[in-house]
């Protein structure tokens, strides 16, 4: 008697299609990618870095536990443990470092290591603190024989303006701050020393004049429409 | 710490020429800065 065993059948197996694999390994790689942004490479959440005027706003929300965290300033270039200036300690929530310069790069070390939550530690940066933009100004005009004079208050932070006419830009000129020194009386003589600086089609033009009326350094602007020069 | 003889002096003043008589134009000025441009001013027309 032959013993004849009965195979199950064997389940067909269906091959994906070349286009279904492409589109999973596409799906995977993107999982992977943003997994790896969420919680860096080390499994450590990321410290989130917001620069702003004069100052970056660090934040480490995924961090587990409620230790006290260490936010550290480190050079550009340090190794990895190495250095640093601690400007925080003991915080538990985002942290302002303040006071910074503008246009500067900054690099933080973030630490939670307190006890019984293991160390951890992570990087964040280049973070650079850039100026708040400028403030509001009020203008007056006044016409005259096919002009207008312009005229208007400070506006804080901005180191140039910009004219409008009829809404499109009309130009821009710098206007560094004309610095003079009150007078010293030299044979009777009130001495002004002042120096001017604006943008002349791009090109910086700086010189020294005073305003014989007033004794004050004295800047203008005039030009036509569409060919504005400075002078 | 200034000198009480040192002033700062900072001229925002402009005047724009060329333009037609019995014409109506306006005018705004806006600061600038490294970061970008400021809200603009009031209109002068």
């Amino acid at each position: 008697m032959s013993g004849s065993s009965r195979q199950p059948p064997t389940p067909a197996v269906r091959s994906p299609s070349p286009s279904r694999t492409a589109a999973w390994t596409t799906l995977t790689s993107l999982v992977s990618k943003f997994q790896r942004r969420r919680i860096g490479r080390s499994g450590i959440p990321v410290v989130t870095g917001t620069a702003q005027n004069a100052q970056n706003t660090l934040a480490w929300p995924g961090v587990s536990g409620t230790a006290p965290i260490t936010y550290k300033r480190v050079p550009r270039h340090h190794r990895r443990g190495e250095g640093g200036t601690a400007f925080a300690t003991n915080v538990t929530s985002a942290y302002i470092n303040s006071g910074l310069t503008n246009g500067t790069p900054y690099y933080y070390r973030c630490r939670q290591s307190t006890p019984p939550v293991p160390l951890t530690s992570t990087e964040v940066g280049p973070l650079t603190p850039q100026p708040a933009l400028p403030g509001a100004t009020t203008l007056s005009g006044s016409a005259g024989n096919t002009s207008v004079s312009l005229s208007w208050t400070t506006s804080s932070g901005a180191t140039s303006y910009n004219i409008y006419q009829n809404g499109a830009l009309k130009t821009n000129v710098t206007f560094a701050v004309d610095e003079y020194h009150r007078p010293r009386q030299r044979h009777g003589l009130q001495l002004y020393r002042c120096r001017c600086q604006h943008h002349r089609h791009g090109a910086a033009v700086e010189h020294s004049h005073l305003d014989p009326a007033t004794g004050l350094p004295r800047a203008t602007l005039s030009g036509s429409p569409g060919n504005t020069s400075a002078h | 710490m200034a000198r009480e003889d040192e002033h700062r002096h900072t001229n925002l003043s402009a005047t724009v020429t060329g333009l037609t008589n019995n014409t109506s134009y306006n005018f705004n000025v806006a600061g600038v800065n490294t970061t970008g441009t400021g809200p603009q001013s009031n209109t002068v027309p």
